[in-house]
C-alpha cells in the first residue's frame, strides 16, 4: 500500500529571490516546470531550508524533560505568577480533573513567544540566507524594487486547524512570527506527555526554577508540533551533482564545514559555498556505509542499480576514513572510481547512496533535474522510480526541464483513472499517482519577477499543460517550414 | 480586389463569410494576417455546393496579388486524432477547389490549432498527413487556440530561445 508522508503544507513568498509571487500547496510529490532562471532551485531551496531548520532538531536538542535547552529564552509574555502556576500543574496527578486543562496565562504566554517569533522561527531567518551563500537578508529581497521579502508558512494540523509563520526579510533586518490555535496548544502532544512522564505515579511538584526550563521545553514542542509536515529530514540532489561527483574525492570535507558555516557575506577571496552544496558533500561523507534506514528504499536503489545502472555502487572508507564512492559494471571484478564512470552512473550513483544510507519514511528529497545526463528511456525510467519513492512514503520535489519527465509523470497520474471506480487501492505494482498526491507548479517568467501556478492533469489526454508544447509546435512548424521550401526548390 | 477572393466572395455566397475563427471554445487571431481576405465558415449551410463530407472548419484566403494565399483551418478544442484531422483538411481542400477560380497562383496552406497538449508521435504523424489542393502540397501547421494565425504566413520565424529562456 502507498504510504504518504505527514500532511500537507503551503508555502507562500512575495517578492523571494527572482519570484514576485508564488502560492505553494506542498504535496507527496511536487514538480516545478518552467523555463529557466525563473525561480524553481530558489524556492526548492527555501523548502529545503525549513525542513532543514525544523526537521528533528529539538530531538536532538531537547529530549524528554530533563531538560537540555533549545530555546534562546523563556517565552517573553510569561512572568512569575504564571511560573509558579505552571510548576503547581506540572506536580499534579495526570488523574487530577482540576489540572486537566493547561493553565490560560501557559497558553497566553506561549501564543505570545510564537507571534514574537521566537526559537525556531527566529533560528530560520537567521539561516535562510547562508542557503543562498549570503549572510544579508537583503540580499533574498527581489532585487528591482521592493524593500520586503516574505515567506509565509502555512501547515495543516489536525481538526482542519492551522499553524502559520510569517518571516519577513528586508534590509539588514529579519523577522518572524507566528500563530496557532489555543485549542492546539492545549492539545498538544507535548502536553500529553507532561501530564504523562514515566514516573508520574510519583511526581512531584518541580521547584519554580525549573519552571521555565519546563515551560521553554513545552513551547519548542508546541511549535515543533506545529510544523509536524516539516519535520521530515531533507536531502538535496543539486543539478550540478554530477560534476560534484568527480570532484568529490579531491574535496576536503573539513574545509567544506567550515566554508558553509562561516559568518559573514562572502568575498572574491572567500567565497562562501552554498549551504545546499555544503551538505550535500556533508551528507555523502558522513554517510555510514553500515546504516540501511529503509528496507523498502534500499530495495528501490537496488533496482535503480539493476535495471538503470548494470552496476553496483559502493561506499567505503579508506584506511584513514575518507569515503570512497566506486562503480563496478555487472561482471567486472574490479570497481571504478566514480570520477572514471559515465555521465549517468555519476548522475544516479548519490540517488543510490542516498536511498541506500541516508533517506528514510517521511523525508523530503529533493532532486534537481533528474533528466540531466539521462537518455529519454531512462530519464522515463527514472521518474518511475521517483514515483516509487514517493509511494515508499518520502515526500519528493522535482525541478525538471524535461518534456519526457513530465509525460511519463502524466501518464502516472492519468494511470489512476483506471483504478479509480472499483476503488482499487493503488500499489506498487501498478505505479499509478493519485491526482491528490501530486503538485506540478508552472513557473511564468513576468517583467517584474517570475510567478508560478498549479496546472493540473488534462484529463482527456493525460498530459500536463506545461510551456513545452509551444516549443514543440514552434520546432514542428520550423520543419514544416523548411519542407515548404524544399519543395518549392524542386519545382522550381 | 483579386480574382481570387471575388471567385471566393461570388461562388460561397455572403452567407458563409464570417469576420472571425472560433467554435467550441477555440479560437484563432487574425490580426497581422495578409488582406484583403475572406473567411469562410465551411459548415454554413449556405455551402451547398457539395456534399456533407468531413470537411475543416475555416477557409481563409487573403493577401495581395502576387502573394495570394489559401489557408486550410481545423480548429480543436478536445483531442486532436490524426487520421480524421488529416481528412477534414482534405475534406476542406475539395471545398476550396470548388470555390477558388479554375485558374491563379495562390500559396497554401493548413493550420491545425489545438487546445490540449499534444504527445510526441500526433506531431510526427500530423508531419506525415500531405495536404494537396489543385498542385500545391503542404503540411500541416500547429498553433495553440487562441494564438494569432499571423505567423503561418512568416517565412523565417523561429523564436524558441526566447521561450526557453538562456540558460
Amino acid at each position: 500500500m502507498t504510504t504518504s508522508p505527514a500532511g500537507n503544507y503551503r508555502v507562500t513568498v512575495r517578492d523571494f529571490g527572482p519570484v514576485a509571487s508564488a502560492a505553494l500547496e506542498m504535496r507527496p510529490l511536487t514538480v516545478f516546470v518552467g523555463p529557466s532562471n525563473t525561480g524553481k532551485s530558489y524556492l526548492a531551496t527555501l523548502i529545503y531550508a525549513l525542513h532543514r531548520c525544523f526537521d528533528g532538531a529539538p530531538e536532538r536538542t531537547l529530549g524528554r524533560p530533563g531538560w537540555r535547552l533549545f530555546f534562546d529564552s523563556m517565552p517573553t509574555a510569561v512572568g512569575e505568577p504564571t511560573i509558579a502556576n505552571f510548576s503547581q500543574w506540572v506536580g499534579r496527578r495526570p488523574d487530577d480533573r482540576a489540572a486537566s486543562t493547561l493553565p490560560a496565562e501557559v497558553v497566553s504566554g506561549i501564543r505570545s513567544s510564537l507571534e514574537a517569533g521566537e526559537g525556531l522561527a527566529s533560528r530560520f531567518v537567521d539561516l535562510l540566507p547562508r542557503y543562498y551563500g549570503t549572510a544579508r537578508p537583503a540580499d533574498l529581497v527581489r532585487h528591482d524594487g521592493p524593500e520586503r521579502a516574505t515567506v509565509e508558512l502555512d501547515c495543516e494540523l489536525p481538526d482542519r486547524r492551522r499553524a502559520r509563520y510569517r518571516f519577513d526579510f528586508d534590509e539588514d533586518r529579519a523577522h518572524a512570527s507566528g500563530e496557532v490555535p489555543d485549542s492546539f496548544v492545549r492539545d498538544s502532544r507535548a502536553v500529553a506527555d507532561l501530564r504523562t512522564p514515566p514516573s508520574s505515579a510519583n511526581r512531584e511538584r518541580p521547584p519554580d526554577s525549573e519552571g521555565p526550563a519546563l515551560l521553554e521545553w513545552l513551547a519548542a514542542r508546541i511549535m515543533e508540533e506545529s510544523v509536524e509536515p516539516l519535520r521530515g529530514r531533507a536531502h538535496y540532489l543539486p543539478a550540478d551533482r554530477s560534476g560534484t561527483m568527480n570532484a568529490y574525492p579531491a574535496i576536503v570535507t573539513g574545509l567544506l564545514q567550515s566554508a558553509a558555516a562561516t559568518p559573514g557575506p562572502g568575498s572574491a577571496d572567500h567565497p562562501l559555498l552554498p549551504r545546499v552544496s555544503a551538505e550535500f558533500l556533508s551528507d555523502l561523507y558522513w554517510a555510514d556505509p553500515d546504516r540501511t534506514p529503509s528496507t523498502e528504499l534500499t530495495g528501490l536503489a537496488e533496482r535503480i542499480e539493476e535495471r538503470m545502472l548494470a552496476g553496483r555502487i559502493a561506499l567505503r572508507r579508506n584506511e584513514v576514513g575518507a569515503p570512497r564512492i566506486t562503480y563496478r559494471p555487472r561482471g567486472w571484478t574490479t570497481d571504478l572510481p566514480i570520477a572514471r564512470a559515465s555521465a549517468m552512473v555519476s548522475e544516479l550513483a548519490p540517488v543510490v547512496l542516498y536511498l541506500r544510507h541516508l533517506v528514510r519514511p517521511g523525508d523530503l528529497f529533493i532532486i534537481e533535474e533528474p533528466e540531466a545526463h539521462l537518455h529519454p528511456a531512462m530519464q522515463a525510467a527514472f521518474m518511475r522510480r521517483i514515483a516509487r519513492i514517493m509511494q515508499a512514503g518520502v515526500r519528493v520535489i522535482v525541478t525538471t526541464h524535461s518534456e519526457w519527465v513530465m509525460d511519463t509523470l502524466g501518464n502516472l497520474v492519468y494511470a489512476s483513472r483506471l483504478f479509480h471506480d472499483d476503488a482499487t487501492p493503488l500499489t506498487h505494482e501498478n505505479a499509478a499517482l493519485r491526482p491528490e498526491e501530486v503538485g506540478v507548479w508552472l513557473f511564468h517568467r513576468g517583467e517584474r519577477g517570475s510567478s508560478v501556478k498549479e496546472i493540473r492533469l488534462d484529463p482527456e489526454v493525460g498530459l500536463y499543460p506545461t510551456d513545452y508544447d509551444d516549443i514543440a509546435d514552434a520546432i514542428y512548424n520550423e520543419g514544416v517550414k523548411i519542407g515548404n521550401r524544399l519543395r518549392e526548390r524542386e519545382e522550381s | 480586389m483579386s480574382g481570387l477572393l471575388e471567385s471566393v466572395r461570388e461562388r460561397a455566397g455572403d452567407d458563409a463569410i464570417v469576420d472571425e475563427i472560433d467554435r467550441d471554445g477555440c479560437s484563432v487571431a487574425l490580426d497581422g494576417t495578409p488582406t484583403p481576405q475572406v473567411v469562410l465558415d465551411l459548415d454554413s449551410d449556405s455551402l451547398s455546393l457539395v456534399g456533407r463530407h468531413k470537411r475543416c472548419d475555416y477557409l481563409f484566403v487573403g493577401g495581395a496579388s502576387p502573394d495570394e494565399w489559401v489557408v486550410l483551418v481545423e480548429l480543436k478544442s478536445g483531442s486532436l486524432k490524426v487520421n480524421d484531422t488529416a481528412q477534414q483538411l482534405r475534406g476542406g481542400a475539395r471545398l476550396a477547389d470548388t470555390v477558388l477560380p479554375d485558374t491563379g497562383v495562390f500559396r497554401l496552406a493548413a493550420v491545425v490549432a489545438h487546445g490540449r497538449p499534444l504527445r510526441h508521435r500526433v506531431r510526427r504523424r500530423l508531419q506525415d498527413a500531405e495536404i494537396r489542393l489543385r498542385d500545391r502540397v503542404c503540411r500541416p501547421f500547429l498553433i495553440r487556440c487562441g494564438a494569432p494565425l499571423a505567423p503561418v504566413f512568416v517565412e523565417d520565424d523561429i523564436a524558441t530561445e526566447e521561450q526557453a529562456g538562456a540558460d
